[in-house]
């Protein structure tokens, strides 16, 4: 297949999505595990009108420090948790879930998107084609790596 | 005329979607598989397809009116500052994100008059969804 003329963009994406490394995923669910906690702290931080500075003011740290935990630059402890617990008056709780299924497009039933819900005029559905035709002018190169565009 | 959007990703449970804009993939496909990025991308779909809040990495574009659906994807490690501009619908338990157009190099804290009108215009568009 000749890459400037045509792309299949989902499979062209799926390659890119799964092509990082154990390691890294290591690094990655651990961000996730920490994401999870912060995600409710946000939530409730949110209900409570409380910004990130009088958060940070409350367990005794820079509001900087927690956005570079929600950025991922660094790793939650268990202590800064029960602080948060402590500071926005709650209690986490764990439960744990099987992980046997695969995140994937398995194709879905469309009409149950329909089902109940006004969509007149916004979306339409067209079966996928394998390999989209792409003219020049939009040509995908899969070697140019780390296109930019300043707007 | 709509724009068409495929779908590159979804939930194990088949109500988070997320696609990409077919006109601009040529762009966000190289950038999403540059080093680092790459990592924060998978970041950010985990947290999606989870339906994770965290306003460091996806948040809501407050523009204006005519933007109320569009969304920004965060890329900032390593000094950079880059966007992915999304536009997200949800038809009852299904929630669509489109990843509409990269922008690299934001400047500081403030949207550019020049961004807020793109980003007023991706608001308005319509798609077809390849499937």
């Amino acid at each position: 297949m000749n890459s400037n003329t045509k792309l299949d963009i989902r499979k062209a994406f799926c390659d890119a999505i799964s092509s990082i490394d154990t390691q890294d995923d290591f690094n990655h669910e651990a961000r996730m595990i920490m994401y999870r906690f912060l995600g409710e702290v946000e939530r409730i931080s949110d209900e409570k009108n409380m910004n990130r500075k009088e958060l940070a003011s409350k367990i005794g740290t820079s509001a900087s420090y927690i956005t570079q935990l929600f950025r991922g630059y660094k790793l939650i402890n268990l202590p800064t948790i029960a602080k948060f617990q402590k500071a926005l008056d709650f209690k986490f709780e764990i439960k744990a879930i099987p992980n046997n299924e695969e995140d994937k497009f398995k194709g879905m039933n469309i009409n149950e998107i329909f089902d109940n819900n006004n969509i007149e005029g916004f979306w339409a559905f067209h079966p996928f084609k394998h390999e989209y035709e792409i003219n020049q002018d939009n040509a995908i190169d899969p070697e140019k790596k780390g296109t930019k565009r300043t707007a | 005329m709509k724009r068409k959007a495929v779908i590159v990703d979804c939930n194990k449970h088949n109500t988070t979607f997320i696609m990409v804009d077919i006109q601009n993939a040529k762009d966000i496909l190289p950038y999403i598989m540059c080093d680092g990025i790459d990592s924060e991308f998978k970041d950010i779909r985990a947290l999606l397809k989870e339906n994770t809040r965290n306003k460091e990495k996806y948040k809501k574009v407050d523009v204006s009116d005519k933007a109320k659906n569009m969304f920004e994807m965060r890329f900032i490690r390593n000094n950079r500052n880059d966007r992915i501009y999304c536009k997200e619908i949800s038809f009852g338990a299904k929630r669509f994100i489109v990843m509409v157009e990269l922008f690299c190099g934001k400047k500081n804290q403030e949207i550019p008059k020049k961004n807020k009108v793109r980003i007023e215009t991706m608001g308005g568009y319509d798609y077809e969804l390849e499937y």
